[in-house]
């Protein structure tokens, strides 16, 4: 009987983890940047899921794909690709990627996690630059900027009061850092094919010089169960710019 | 003075060409407007006689607004299919396969 109850409330866990993140999922933004005072569309930004198998085990591949509109094409050309392979069951990350190309300038970077996920392996590379390995130790439960919003989107926010914060630790430029997001309270926002949605609006706030003001740097998670989300805006030391939703599919 | 709106309006009106070859949105209705303020009052500053360069300045800054809103609102912002990208990308699922399959090893 007790054992019954165990592999119950561990499956019930797993449910609670991973209920919300569909392992076919796409999400399309628009990306905007302010420009003379006014939000101009430059690129557009894909989230997807997809089930990942080897040999012995599956992982959930989630992956951030940013491109610029082709008018952009000819004056800044961005191809970024943000990927993490995690655990289905807890997103406990084991392998993230990062591949990025703006206007001619080009980074990989590549973090193993150790099982133990106290340490990670990393290897980058920047333009022409041979390429740097380096192990990292990071605090159990440190993971990457991808798995950070697939974590966000699996945590329980109903509980969260105006003020109140969740800590996370992110692994980011082979750095470790805090981020906190503070709950600011309830809007309505346009979620683009679902039309205007109720969210949680929550402000990211972190130890590092990349993100600037207060409140500045948000994002707004719908309130149901999936918290998909609708609007992300961010003040960066090069400017402002925000996504908007504008597709889902496999919800 | 006549001449110095004339100067300035010219001004705008080359901005407005930049901005619209270039692909800043709406932005380029900024230097239009201003084209059109300062056409406009070149317009208003010239005697009769003198005021034709002025009325061809405003109706050229009239089509530019035209050619501005036009790109908005018909060419519509899309993604080109990058073959280089999609191969990388394919690639890196097929390594991340095998490095998984490394580290799973280590366990």
């Amino acid at each position: 009987m007790k054992k019954i109850l165990t592999i119950g409330v561990f499956l019930s866990f797993i449910r609670i983890c991973t209920g919300q993140i569909s392992p076919n999922e796409t999400l399309i933004f628009d990306g905007s940047y302010e420009l003379s005072g006014m939000m101009t569309n430059i690129a557009q930004v894909t989230m997807q899921t997809s089930v990942m198998k080897t040999t012995n085990k599956s992982y959930l591949h989630l992956s951030a794909e940013v491109a610029t509109f082709n008018k952009w094409d000819s004056f800044f050309k961005i191809r970024d690709l943000y990927e993490s392979y995690v655990d289905p069951g807890t997103l406990k990350p084991s392998l993230y990627k990062r591949n990025v190309y703006e206007g001619g300038y080009t980074k990989t970077e590549k973090y193993s996690y150790n099982p133990a996920g106290n340490s990670i392996k990393s290897e980058s590379k920047r333009k022409n630059n041979p390429v740097v390995k380096n192990t990292v130790s990071i605090q159990p439960g440190a993971v990457d900027v991808i798995t950070l919003i697939y974590k966000l989107r699996s945590a329980n926010l109903s509980g969260l009061k105006a003020g109140q914060s969740i800590p996370y630790i992110i692994v980011f430029d082979e750095k470790q850092l805090r981020v906190n997001l503070k709950m600011l309270g309830k809007e309505i926002v346009s979620a683009g094919n679902l039309g205007k949605r109720e969210c949680y609006k929550l402000s990211i706030s972190a130890n590092t010089n990349k993100l600037k003001g207060a409140d500045k740097n948000l994002i707004w998670l719908t309130t149901d169960s999936k918290h998909i989300p609708c609007l992300i805006k961010f003040s960066i030391p090069v400017g402002v710019g925000q996504l908007s939703l504008l597709k889902t599919a496999g919800i | 003075m006549r001449i110095a709106f004339i100067i300035i309006a010219i001004v705008f009106v080359a901005l407005t060409i930049a901005f619209t070859i270039l692909p800043m949105g709406t932005i380029a209705l900024i230097p239009v407007a201003l084209a059109f303020l300062f056409s406009f009052f070149a317009f208003f500053k010239s005697k009769e006689r003198k005021r034709i360069f002025s009325k061809w300045l405003m109706f050229f800054v009239f089509v530019l607004f035209l050619v501005i809103v036009a790109k908005d609102v018909f060419v519509k912002d899309k993604v080109v299919t990058d073959q280089k990208f999609q191969l990388e990308k394919q690639n890196s699922q097929q390594e991340a396969q095998k490095e998984l399959e490394e580290l799973e090893g280590l366990k």
